[in-house]
């Protein structure tokens, strides 16, 4: 009996520090390496810090695909689990999961990047990257003529100017450059245009393309010592001038809601003035301009001081006005209209097209 | 004996790997119990409590995005599928839209409005009100230069483009009354505070000059007498120009320094305000946005098919991106929310976007962004909610032209239009108002809404004539 109880305290004694070791090397697997000492001993630390995450392009673009790679020195990633978070979520884990591709939004919202990967023998380590993207806006319109409340974009046209921005959004270092502090290249069809480039040159004006051409802009720009540099180019085409008439009403001026059409069923006596949109003009009675208006194959005389209009009194039973409007110092400005006005009655305005009243012209 | 102690030993070496083997187990138990995680669900409640952009292990988040044409990039995170009842759809459309009822219309374009008919489900609109307009009233015959929603009463201000004259017009009891008979003639655009006050744009015949007149009435000290118009006339040439009425707040754009300025003044009518530069550009076609919570917000004036650009202008200078490269853009901010409806024209097609912070949605109407107007947005406040995110627009019946921008703006094509509520909380979207009744329609041109969100204003684009319409429920 006391031999028995001697061997049960033996086999006690020597099982109890057994169970404790093999439970504590289970919850261990987490806390600590099994090689901590190892490490240390060799005097490595931070071993945390162990990850180098990588951006390809390192300064993208909005809307640019980035290829996000991480690797270690240390750890064999091929065998570890690796986790991917992008701003705040995590959106890929994995075995040896080493890249992934992620786009940014074309708003040019920073990017958060972390990336975390646990080893069995030497931890967990994170690294983190935020991807601030290259933005290069280039905003263009012609230097030509829209009517004063035309809501839409002035459009170059041939021999005339084009203005361009450029609107940057460089950061470094968490700060956003300026201007002055970047220089801006401009190109044309690839060549570059001389004058119109060099440190904070954002805004230039230039020729615009030629007669139904179309010219590649682009711009490169790069900060002072070409850390950071970025290209973007668009495309711009000529434009034809956009020659239509409006009726100029006596109480409401002239009724820029309603373009006349070609055949208007007129009212018996209208004034109606002629917006050459997009001529390489900044106000309609530029002295190069030249406005030749006909009526029924006769050349009729506008105002002196208002040659874009001519009013019209009713006279037969349908008449033809011709306008051709050309530039003595731009020989690519050329447009012609032609309308028919119809025999109306009762009418007061173009904006009741049930007037069939006839015309002559008049001298204002 | 020998055999006894090797019975012994054995036993024991197997009892030991025994023990290790469940302490062992024992140990793995208590770690994956410390590694167990909560999942938790983000609040779809919100209806936008959406996190971070998406995107595949193959990458992009364009795959999530609905029709991206002419190289044009949305930005965000696409769009999330929600929950299908009333939630924000799918890939494809983005919201769930149907054509509800077209909508209760009293009486159509009575000239004067006097018609009886009564409403008393008007939306917004405190207690029960009796109008004897009618749901759509044509308030005028003839063209008008601007207009404004008076506050605390259903009524509504406009200058007269013939005259300048200021105009109060009832729209419960459909009453016309003159503020002002001072003689502005020919005046082509006027921005109105929210008592008439006004401001005037006018061409100069002789130098062609676009003038801007700072008004202030006065001698007007009841409603039934006629005030006079004085005041200050502004720089010349503000071809962009903008004026908010509750920010009290002038946003215009001169041409000078061998470019173009961006500056603000306080509206304080009949005087010249303090100007204050805003920033500097190389372009001066841009539309601009006085907000009513302080912000100042440009979008370059588009072109269809041609990139534009929408930023926010903030202190130093600094355009923020809003939307970008984006074709044909037109866009409409909101004050007091981050939210922002845009289009875009291209290719003869065009398409409407809803965007927050988070991400863009395709909204299944075809429409301009200048075709729609926010109802008022008040964010939660204590134990109130946010109110719904809610716009209208105008949907034309066709708008298939191939540069339908610059054609609609020239004025050498008119549309055909139906009112449409856009509920971006809930995903909603529904007609509530079908426009080309007996032969009649309108062309929406600058709508906006009353502070209380129940009255939609606006111009007819083919005679300039102001109409008003009730938002029925």
């Amino acid at each position: 009996m006391k031999q028995m109880t001697r061997a049960t305290l033996r086999v006690v004694s020597f099982m109890l520090p057994l169970l404790f070791a093999s439970f504590s090397f289970a919850n261990a697997q987490e806390q600590t390496p099994l090689n901590a000492d190892f490490i240390s001993s060799y005097g490595l630390r931070n071993l945390e810090n162990a990850l180098v995450l990588h951006a390809s392009p390192k300064y993208p673009e909005p809307g640019e695909a980035v290829h996000l790679t991480v690797e270690s020195p240390i750890f064999d990633l091929s065998k570890d689990e690796i986790t991917w978070v992008i701003d705040g979520k995590q959106v890929a884990r994995g075995v040896g999961k080493t890249s992934f591709d992620t786009t940014l939004n074309s708003r040019g919202t920073a990017l958060s990047v972390t990336v975390s990967a646990v080893d069995p023998i030497w931890g967990t380590a994170t690294n983190a990257l935020e991807i601030v993207p290259l933005l290069i806006d280039i905003l263009y319109e012609g230097s030509t003529y829209v009517p004063p409340f035309y809501r839409g974009r002035p459009l170059p046209s041939a021999d005339g100017s084009l203005r361009l921005q450029a609107v940057t959004h460089l950061v470094r270092d968490g700060k956003v450059l300026d201007d002055e502090d970047i220089t801006f290249t401009w190109y044309r069809n690839s060549k570059v245009i001389k004058n119109f480039s060099g440190q904070g040159i954002s805004k230039i004006l230039i020729e615009a393309p030629a007669l139904y051409d179309t010219d590649a802009i682009s711009v490169r720009v790069a900060s002072a010592d070409e850390s950071l540099s970025a290209v973007k180019q668009i495309t711009i085409p000529s434009t034809e001038v956009a020659l239509v008439i409006y009726e100029n009403h006596p109480l409401f001026g002239i009724l820029f809601n309603n373009v006349l059409p070609p055949q208007i069923n007129g009212p018996a006596d209208i004034s109606v003035a002629a917006m050459p949109y997009f001529a390489t003009i900044f106000y309609l009675n530029d002295p190069t301009l030249r406005y030749s208006w006909k009526l029924n194959g006769n050349s009729v005389q506008a105002s002196s001081t208002k040659r874009n209009e001519i009013s019209l009194q009713s006279d037969g039973d349908v008449s033809e006005l011709r306008l051709e409007v050309s530039q003595t110092t731009n020989f690519f400005l050329s447009a012609l209209g032609k309308w028919l006005f119809l025999r109306g009655a009762g009418q007061s305005s173009s904006m009741n097209q049930d007037n069939e009243d006839i015309f002559h012209s008049a001298e204002i | 004996m020998n055999s006894n102690k090797t019975y012994r030993v054995a036993s024991l070496v197997l009892v030991g790997i025994l023990v290790m083997f469940v302490g062992g187990l024992a140990g793995w138990y208590v770690v994956l119990r410390q590694k167990g995680q909560t999942i938790s669900f983000g609040d779809a409640a919100r209806g936008f409590g959406f996190g971070a952009p998406s995107a595949s292990e193959a990458g992009g988040t364009y795959d999530n995005i609905g029709s991206n044409t002419g190289g044009f990039a949305i930005g965000g995170g696409g769009i999330i599928p929600g929950p299908t009842d009333g939630g924000i759809g799918g890939v494809n459309g983005g919201f769930g839209g149907s054509a509800g009822d077209a909508g209760f219309v009293d009486t159509v374009i009575g000239s004067s409005g006097t018609s009886t008919q009564s409403s008393t489900s008007t939306t917004g609109l405190p207690g029960t009100i009796v109008f004897k307009t009618p749901r759509l009233w044509r308030i005028t015959k003839t063209p008008v230069a601007g207009f404004e929603f008076a506050t605390g009463t259903p009524a509504i201000y406009f200058a007269e483009r013939a005259t300048g004259n200021v105009m109060r017009a009832d729209i419960v009891s459909g009453e016309l009354t003159r503020r002002t008979n001072t003689l502005t003639p020919k005046v082509y655009e006027a921005y109105l505070a929210r008592d008439g006050t006004p401001i005037y744009r006018t061409i100069n015949e002789t130098s062609e000059a676009l003038e801007t007149f700072n008004g202030l009435i006065t001698n007007a000290s009841t409603s039934a007498n006629l005030g006079s118009v004085s005041g200050i006339n502004l720089k010349n040439n503000l071809y962009a120009f903008d004026a908010n009425p509750d920010s009290k707040t002038i946003f215009y754009i001169t041409e000078d320094q061998g470019g173009f300025t961006a500056y603000t003044m306080p509206w304080a009518p009949g005087r010249n305000g303090t100007e204050r530069e805003v920033f500097r550009s190389g372009i001066g076609g841009w539309r601009l946005f006085a907000l009513s919570d302080g912000r100042l917000i440009v979008s370059q004036k588009p072109q269809d098919g041609a990139p534009g650009y929408a930023y926010e202008a903030k202190t130093g200078g600094i355009l923020s991106p809003l939307v970008r490269a984006a074709p044909g853009l037109t866009m409409l901010p909101i004050a007091g929310h981050s939210a922002i409806i845009f289009g875009t024209s291209a290719n003869g097609s065009l398409a409407l976007f809803a965007q927050t912070a988070s991400e863009t949605l395709v909204l299944p109407i075809k429409t301009v962004a200048d075709k729609c107007v926010w109802s008022p947005y008040k964010p939660a406040a204590g134990r109130n909610p946010a109110t719904d995110l809610v716009a209208y627009c105008a949907v034309p019946r066709d708008a298939s032209a191939k540069n339908f921008l610059q054609s609609w703006y020239m004025g050498a094509l008119h549309t055909s239009d139906s009112w449409w509520r856009v509920n971006l909380t809930n995903g909603k979207t529904e007609q509530i108002f079908t426009g080309d009744v007996d032969g009649a329609g309108f062309d929406v041109v600058d709508p906006a809404i009353d502070p209380s969100g129940s009255i939609l204003a606006f111009k007819n684009g083919v005679d300039g004539t102001l109409w008003v319409m009730r938002i029925v429920k």
